[in-house]
């Protein structure tokens, strides 16, 4: 409904909330009737008819997605769902955009701030980053429009409570929550002195670490230096002290077994493989002993149908990624980065907003011995 | 619906002569016309959503200026009733996708 004020997330005057409330509607639209209905219209007209034809089910995903193509249904809700994608970001940036300036200064560490901030102009951007704008938001996650930027942290902040129509409640944070409660249950001794978010974007996946445990030293890097500096302004607005830096998950600067817990949300998807390995591999570094390292892991669809609907953000949202993501043997990637076979594990999540439209999300990770 | 007239003119004519009218669009710009399509009902619902604020600013005794507009804070009662509103706008405006799909979910609907 309505995304908690804080002092760096963007006003809207009303027409722009007006435009953004109708990409809301229209991405709940997409997300809870138009996609889903996709299975209604295939499992009771589509599959029946080539099942009458061919006398078997469709063989692999390509099968499937060409019997798909064959219905206008199917073509418009992609096209509608590409154009809710591409509406998103536009109708919110222009807001941001207007208010840049005054978003900038409000980003910059003051006396007294709970928490800190390290921007590294030098550092370099992947490739795989500076090529793809990820989820067709365009600048992607890191691109600076000027001295001192957070346009892009203010963007995805404001951008993500719009597209998921308020579904990862109204400070983000839900999946920040869901993971903090997965290793509360799971590990009900561990009392971590330092935690890392990886891939922190805006910081609504790192504020509930600190959140669930407020005696830890929280931290969050991002290659973007507008999300690690919008991030910063965002957590000393809502009273949370985590300390944000731009470095590229793969090689921090941070010293051997650093920290307890080194994580990550919704990173490894837009991840080609050898990052996920780097990734895991720079976690096992900077873990003490008996630390854990959690991420999103993926799970291979079982179904020619269901594989395809599960790549639609990989065939339509610029998420090119996402298919080797699924693929990928987390164990063996674990087990190379050092992590002992045995500490591997594997847990789910709720969807969140997904609920009931995708299957639960897989969690890997492993202890450090 | 042509007025009755009585008159002494004819009716103008409303095609010019000429050089028939240049072919514009190819079949592969109807993607980009989709996406303006649906562009254009995000302004639409920015309209419709502009006039609810001028009534409710009435119903509260005020002038729908623009600083009226601009000062006045939605409610929960209200966004809720603009929801359903962009809902049922979009239902009627995507019928002619979804038609295919609940001709055959007939028996569930």
């Amino acid at each position: 409904m309505f995304q908690t004020p804080h002092a760096m997330l963007p006003s809207m005057n009303h027409d722009e909330a007006a435009r953004a409330d109708f990409c809301a509607s229209l991405r709940k639209k997409f997300t809870t009737d138009l996609f889903p209905g996709t299975r209604t219209l295939y499992s009771k007209a589509l599959l029946p008819a080539f099942e009458a034809k061919h006398g078997r089910k469709p063989k692999n995903a390509k099968e499937a997605a060409q019997l798909l193509q064959s219905s206008f249904y199917y073509r418009g809700m992609n096209a509608v769902g590409r154009a809710a994608q591409e509406l998103v970001w536009d109708t919110v940036g222009e807001s941001v955009e207007r208010q840049l300036p005054e978003l900038v200064e409000r980003a910059k560490p003051k006396p007294g701030a709970l928490g800190t901030v390290r921007s590294n102009p030098d550092l370099p951007i992947p490739r795989y980053i500076d090529a793809v704008d990820i989820h067709v938001m365009p600048g992607n996650f890191h691109t600076e429009l000027g001295e001192d930027d957070v346009f892009a942290g203010a963007l995805y902040d404001r951008g993500v409570h719009v597209f998921a129509f308020g579904g990862l409640g109204d400070q983000n944070e839900a999946l920040g929550v869901a993971m903090a409660a997965w290793v509360r249950e799971n590990y009900p001794d561990f009392k971590p002195h330092r935690i890392l978010d990886v891939g922190c974007g805006p910081g609504f996946t790192t504020v509930p670490w600190k959140q669930a445990f407020p005696d830890a030293e929280v931290h969050g890097i991002d290659v973007g230096g507008p999300q690690v500096r919008y991030a910063h302004g965002r957590a000393e607005s809502l009273g949370v002290g985590v300390h944000f830096s731009q470095q590229d998950g793969t090689a921090t600067d941070f010293p051997d077994g650093h920290f307890d817990l080194v994580t990550s949300m919704l990173v490894t998807h837009e991840c080609p493989v050898p990052v996920i390995k780097g990734l895991f591999k720079e976690a096992h570094r900077l873990l003490a002993r008996g630390g854990i390292t959690l991420h999103d892991g993926g799970t291979p669809a079982h179904d020619p149908f269901e594989s395809h609907m599960t790549s639609w953000f990989g065939n339509n949202a610029n998420e090119p990624f996402s298919a080797q993501f699924r693929m990928l043997d987390y164990k063996a990637a674990l087990v190379e980065a050092g992590f002992a076979e045995e500490s591997y594990f594997r847990g789910e999540r709720e969807p969140v907003y997904l609920k009931g439209q995708l299957p639960p999300i897989t969690l890997v990770g492993a202890v450090k011995d | 619906m042509q007025a009755e007239t009585t008159t002494r003119f004819q009716p103008r004519r409303r095609t010019a002569k000429g050089q028939a009218r240049p072919r514009y669009l190819q079949p592969d710009d109807i993607d980009k016309v989709m996406l303006m399509l649906v562009n254009l009902l995000s302004e639409v619902s920015a309209l419709r959503d502009r006039l609810d604020t001028a009534e409710a600013v009435v119903e509260l005794g005020g002038q729908p200026t623009s600083a009226a507009i601009e000062a006045y804070e939605l409610t929960p009662e209200r966004h809720l009733a603009r929801e359903s509103n962009r809902q049922a706008m979009l239902a009627r405006v995507l019928r002619p996708i979804t038609e295919e799909r609940d001709a055959t979910a007939g028996d569930e609907a």
